[in-house]
């Protein structure tokens, strides 16, 4: 029978360990992505637990619309497939007074998990009235709605709809991160942004300060100032 | 002083003597990551998980070990009945989309994005129940809405739905149109709920964020804040420091009494529950548990081979908290103060590296999750925990009089609120003194890599040379992998 010293049985070990490895690292890579992704949804019938005696077959595909900004009623709202902007603001009571008619092109198609912000038309210190820069014309895509309702409001501006003009501005002091996000040009990320460099800097002494905000350059500024506010300011 | 055998004869020279627990948790973090994160059928997953675990061996074993045949067997069939679990908990079926009407328990509740959520056990499935708000853990509810799978994220750093509810053990979500509280638990959860209330009624600010977070497992959002600013985002979870510390009294309290080792784990596991039952406190309560054992017969265990124990059984156990985070941060960081303790060095080397060490390790997973991880974090931990194991008891035992309503307990939690106070100064002034973060990026990822190999390397009993060959072999694969 053959010998095998410990020093050799030692390197035999390790080099059948960094075998072992380097195939592991191999086939991980070179199969990587080979595999289709698994959808692993199967009927109803066949889950086998009690509980799920309460679940009923799949619902017809719906979708689901966002809907903010100044439409008499804001919130998330089922609408059927295929439908066009012009459904889902009336599902949501259709415009204020205060609402930029012209921005939105009520016959744009929607889809599913859209989000619709109306803009107001905005009031400029010098009394000219002036449109909201930057309009979501047409319905995008944000993150998924959360909930699907009929009638809550899913946001607010400070003082109420129909106050004084002023109050239709936010207050990026207080507005919480859904708020921000429906202002022109300021998505979910950059709303999120907004409330951390608030949270980690202190309240906003003036809306210049939005600038120091990362992603918010001058056009995005541009766009926000006449409808944001610090305080009373 | 360790013996040079373990118990079965094995030497300790080799990771098979000294930690072989650890292929286990390699073979089985490593079949859940390739069957869902790259996709691969299960059989694939699992015999490339095992070679990788025998790979480890090999690298490690110095002299082969005569008399390790029933402990390979052994960790063959651990693997075995592990993989069997593993793929029984990731092949569970998801629910179709449709509409659920059920009545359940109200675990947690909390604000999620613009509307509140809470996670709801009914008889045998946990959902998530969006809704409007107004219920407390502990209610019992009927909810009815549409049912929806969680959504899955397709990039990289994205927040996964799916993963984050999956890790915690829920099964879909709900959009409630019908929520309404029909009744009270009398468990744990109303418990856990009404003492919160009645620490943050009764206790000053910090106090009660503290005292809230170690007994009950509740953060508090300012506090949160501040300690993901200063790196010690872990002093607020439960974890081995408070499991530990309830262990540690327990044994002291109860060491003339008889059957003080049962008393012992009986309050130590009835803390981990209190305390919400997080992976990390389920992951200490189990490592302890072992070591309560291990003592109370005689034996002695490795704390490097308990944590591996603990976290291979948790996976096996729920096979998706490789997803959470909290158990992720949690195991690494306590493999790496255990290997740490295991090096060769001095008491003073050990506690200078021990704080860096995790820091490094764990801030690539920190990283990649939450963005920036604060550089102050290495050197506030250096007195974190020596600071918070003396705090914490000193401000649960002075919080007691407040808490059982007596009046004059003020004066004894204010006592608390200064030292509270006291640390947050500190802590904030070594945060002045140490602004710099840092995000992810290639080198954190590849020098936290390279840390961990070695460190588990020479923890699993490796020699120096072998312990290089290992990280030189691992980098440069990984190198490859990633480019």
């Amino acid at each position: 029978m053959m010998y095998i010293s410990d020093n050799v049985k030692k390197w035999l070990f390790m080099i059948a360990g960094l075998i072992c490895i380097a195939s592991v690292f191999c086939v991980t890579a070179l199969f990587r992505g080979a595999f289709a992704s698994r959808e692993e949804i199967i009927p109803v019938s066949a889950v086998s637990q009690t509980d799920e005696s309460a679940l009923a077959a799949p619902e017809p595909e719906i979708w689901a619309v966002y809907v903010t900004g100044e439409v008499l009623r804001p919130g998330v709202y089922e609408i059927e497939p295929g439908g066009r902007v012009d459904d889902a603001i009336r599902l949501a009571g259709g415009f204020t007074r205060l609402a930029d008619r012209d921005a939105v092109n009520l016959a744009a198609k929607l889809r599913d998990e859209a989000h619709i912000a109306v803009p107001p038309i905005i009031s400029r210190d010098d009394g000219a009235k002036t449109v909201a820069q930057t309009p979501r014309a047409a319905p995008q895509t944000r993150k998924p709605a959360a909930a699907v309702k009929s009638s809550a409001p899913a946001v607010s501006y400070p003082g109420g709809a129909n106050s004084e003009e002023g109050a239709q501005k936010i207050d990026i002091n207080t507005a919480d991160a859904s708020l921000l996000a429906t202002l022109p040009g300021i998505g979910p990320k950059l709303s999120q942004a907004i409330v951390a460099y608030r949270d980690e800097n202190g309240p906003f002494g003036d809306i210049e300060d939005l600038r120091n905000v990362g992603g918010i350059g001058v056009k995005r500024f541009e766009a926000v100032k006449a409808l944001v506010k610090t305080g009373n300011r | 002083m360790m013996g040079l055998e373990n118990a079965a004869g094995i030497p300790r020279s080799s990771p098979l003597g000294r930690a072989p627990a650890f292929a286990l948790l390699i073979n089985f973090s490593l079949a859940v990551f390739l069957a869902e994160d790259v996709g691969f059928p299960f059989w694939a997953a699992a015999v490339l998980s095992v070679t990788a675990a025998a790979g480890w061996f090999f690298i490690g074993t110095e002299r082969p070990p005569k008399s390790s045949l029933p402990v390979v067997a052994a960790l063959l069939a651990f693997s075995l009945a592990g993989m069997s679990a593993i793929y029984r908990g990731i092949s569970q079926a998801e629910i179709p989309p449709g509409k659920v009407d059920a009545t359940g328990v109200v675990i947690s509740e909390r604000k999620w994005g613009w509307r509140r959520i809470a996670v709801v056990r009914t008889g045998v499935r946990r959902f998530v129940v969006r809704y409007g708000g107004g219920a407390s853990p502990g209610d019992i509810v009927r909810f009815s809405g549409r049912l929806e799978p969680f959504k899955r994220s397709g990039a990289n750093r994205e927040f996964d739905e799916f993963k984050y509810w999956k890790a915690k053990g829920t099964s879909a979500a709900v959009d409630a149109n019908r929520f309404e509280v029909v009744g009270r638990s009398e468990g744990i959860a109303f418990r856990r709920d009404a003492l919160a209330k009645r620490i943050k009624n009764r206790l000053p600010r910090l106090t009660a964020g503290y005292i809230a977070a170690a007994w009950v497992g509740e953060r508090d959002d300012e506090l949160n804040n501040f300690h993901r600013n200063a790196g010690t985002s872990h002093l607020l979870v439960v974890s081995g420091l408070h499991v530990g510390i309830v262990a540690a009294i327990c044994m002291a309290v109860t060491r003339r009494l008889p059957f003080r080792f049962f008393i012992a784990s009986a309050v130590m596991w009835f803390y981990a529950l209190l305390s919400g039952a997080a992976p990390s406190s389920v992951r200490a309560a189990l490592m302890i548990q072992t070591a309560i054992i291990g003592r109370a017969s005689g034996q002695r265990s490795g704390a490097f081979n308990g944590v591996s124990a603990a976290a291979a059984l948790m996976l096996a156990y729920n096979p998706r908290l490789f997803w959470d985070m909290g158990w992720r941060l949690s195991v690494l960081s306590v493999l790496t103060l255990a290997s740490v303790q295991s090096l060769g060095v001095g008491p003073s080397a050990k506690w200078l590296a021990a704080s860096p060490a995790v820091w490094l390790i764990t801030s690539v997973q920190s990283a990649w999750t939450f963005g920036a991880v604060p550089l102050a974090g290495a050197v506030i931990n250096f007195f974190a925990v020596p600071v918070f194991s003396i705090l914490l008891p000193a401000a649960s035992l002075l919080a007691v009089p407040s808490l059982a309503g007596a009046d004059a307990g003020r004066y004894a939690a204010m006592w608390a609120e200064s030292a509270f106070l006291a640390w947050e100064r500190f802590s904030d002034n070594m945060t002045r003194l140490i602004p710099w973060s840092t995000d992810f990026s290639p080198p954190l990822m590849f020098s936290g890599a390279a840390s961990a190999i070695f460190l588990f390397a020479r923890a699993c009993g490796f020699s120096n040379a072998s312990a290089a060959a290992a990280l030189g072999f691992n980098m440069l694969l990984f190198a490859l992998y990633n480019l």
